[in-house]
């Protein structure tokens, strides 16, 4: 099976590469950067770049698609994130292909194009399993697949022409304040215990105090309590 | 001006509960509008307020719960709703319900906008919006938490995505996606209610607008469950401590937690 994946970070390009051994075949990955390029070339056998901005979601996935008109591949492997969500939009659309999100794990079938693909279901609380027939995008929830570690040999790398985006884009960095949770090597995490936003600050404070970071569970996410959108979600959790 | 509002039913996964087996058991578990469609709605409410603009809510499903979703959606201000009917709307795959609705917005527009909420309570998958601008042809704003009208033609939405705030200004038609976090949807008086009990609902079938309905059939559903291991590694003293670190660090590294 020919797997695509897209990845905006490293850890993204290694977790999605765990995912495509998981199903065999060949594996090549589109990144946003000439930088992550190079880093991708130690975990793929082709890596397609396209030199963009900020992101804007129609270039993105316009960038993309033309990275698999070249690949051709049988399914396209995204993270479940914001951003991931709107490009397996605009490309399966564009494509005429199915897809799936909070997808959680993924096998592929011997002798036919088909893969089994577990996914999560009413906000979390289930899990449903579909077979899927190829081609297909696929939204990969964080931490499903482990980070996987360099391949031999460098892969090749090819520059897509970046499209022009759709919309104009103005971007301000997130500010960062202490230890980000994808980062931080302890992380004080608060759960519906918590009663109220002030209640909260015990919980900072222990994280200050560990030298970590800070996060929330699933129903405290749905009400944006989180340090970051998305964290307790799934593709963040 | 005029928008296309997408809506659809979700059930309320608060009050979900499942049998003995983890089999979901919705048929118990209530179903209403979406918060972010009624966001959305709302979003659409306060353009006409304040430019003037004609309102269009469309669902795909013929279930009791989408014809409400149209008259709540009435109940709110829409001035027009359609409901593309089929059965069973809960398996539809996303690109078949938002290929129905690109074909309702070719053939009641041309709409300067199209709005729907940025996810479903319920599936949450928030691709609906990002294939309808697929299927178009037309510019995204997804997951919006402000949105503003600029002046004619000109539409300005702003994001929180993982790295940060972006502020997108497109030209219309567009797509855009909006967040619970948009406003707070107005709740309809008792005269809004009962006019929208009275308002026509226009039914096309899938064959009338050319789209073919198909279904994603699950193999099983079941509650998911994270079952914990509670395997503890003790130790007694710091000799101990490096042992029982070094087990869990290989334990770690065996689950696939750790690489």
């Amino acid at each position: 099976m020919r797997v695509l994946a897209y990845a905006d970070n490293r850890s993204w390009a290694a977790q999605l590469a765990s995912a495509a051994d998981a199903l065999g075949g060949d594996a090549a990955v589109f990144v946003p950067g000439r930088e992550l390029a190079d880093d991708a070339a130690k975990l793929y056998s082709e890596v397609f770049f396209s030199g963009l901005g900020p992101f804007e979601p129609v270039s993105y996935s316009a960038a993309f698609s033309e990275a698999a008109r070249s690949f051709k591949p049988d399914l396209a492997l995204l993270p479940c994130t914001n951003k991931g969500r709107s490009i397996a939009g605009l490309y399966s659309s564009a494509a005429g292909i199915r897809s799936a999100t909070d997808v959680i794990s993924l096998s592929a079938r011997a002798g036919d194009s088909s893969i089994t693909v577990r996914r999560l279901v009413y906000g979390g609380r289930a899990e449903a399993e579909f077979l899927m027939s190829a081609p297909a995008a696929i939204c990969v929830v964080q931490g499903s697949y482990p980070e996987r570690g360099p391949r031999g040999g460098p892969g090749q790398v090819h520059e897509v022409p970046a499209p022009d985006p759709a919309s104009s884009v103005d971007f301000k960095p997130k500010r960062r304040e202490g230890a980000q949770p994808e980062e931080a090597e302890v992380v004080v995490v608060a759960g519906r215990g918590i009663r109220s936003k002030e209640d909260l600050e015990l919980v900072k404070g222990l994280a200050r105090a560990l030298g970590g970071a800070w996060s929330v569970t699933r129903p405290l996410a749905a009400d944006q309590a989180g340090p970051t959108p998305g964290w307790g979600s799934p593709g963040w959790s | 001006m005029k928008i296309l509002v997408a809506v659809k039913p979700t059930f309320d996964i608060g009050q979900l509960k499942f049998e003995k087996d983890g089999t979901p058991l919705l048929d118990a578990c209530p179903v209403s509008l979406g918060e972010a469609d009624r966001c959305a709605l709302e979003e659409a409410m306060r353009i006409k307020e304040r430019l003037g603009a004609t309102v269009a809510a469309a669902t795909v499903g013929s279930s009791e719960a989408h014809y409400k979703a149209i008259r709540d959606s009435y109940a709110m201000g829409a001035d027009e709703g359609y409901l593309v009917k089929a059965d069973d709307p809960w398996k539809l795959d996303a690109l078949s319900v938002a290929s129905a609705i690109a074909r309702v917005a070719a053939a009641t527009g041309p709409y300067d906008l199209v709005l729907t909420g940025s996810g479903a309570g319920d599936t949450h998958a928030s691709v609906i919006g990002p294939m309808i601008a697929g299927i178009l042809g037309i510019p995204l704003i997804a997951g919006v938490d402000r949105l503003e009208v600029r002046g004619p033609g000109v539409v300005a939405g702003t994001c929180k995505l993982e790295d940060g705030s972006y502020t997108y200004e497109a030209r219309t038609p567009a797509v855009v996606t909006v967040t619970s976090e948009a406003n707070a949807p107005r709740i309809p008086n008792l005269r809004a209610i009962l006019r929208s009990k009275g308002m026509q609902i226009r039914e096309m079938s899938a064959e009338e607008l050319g789209v073919d309905l198909r279904r994603l059939e699950p193999l099983s559903v079941r509650k998911y469950e994270i079952k914990r291991k509670r395997i503890i590694y003790k130790a007694e003293d710091q000799k101990g401590a490096a042992e029982a670190s070094a087990e869990l660090l290989a334990a770690l590294r065996s689950e696939g937690v750790l690489s």
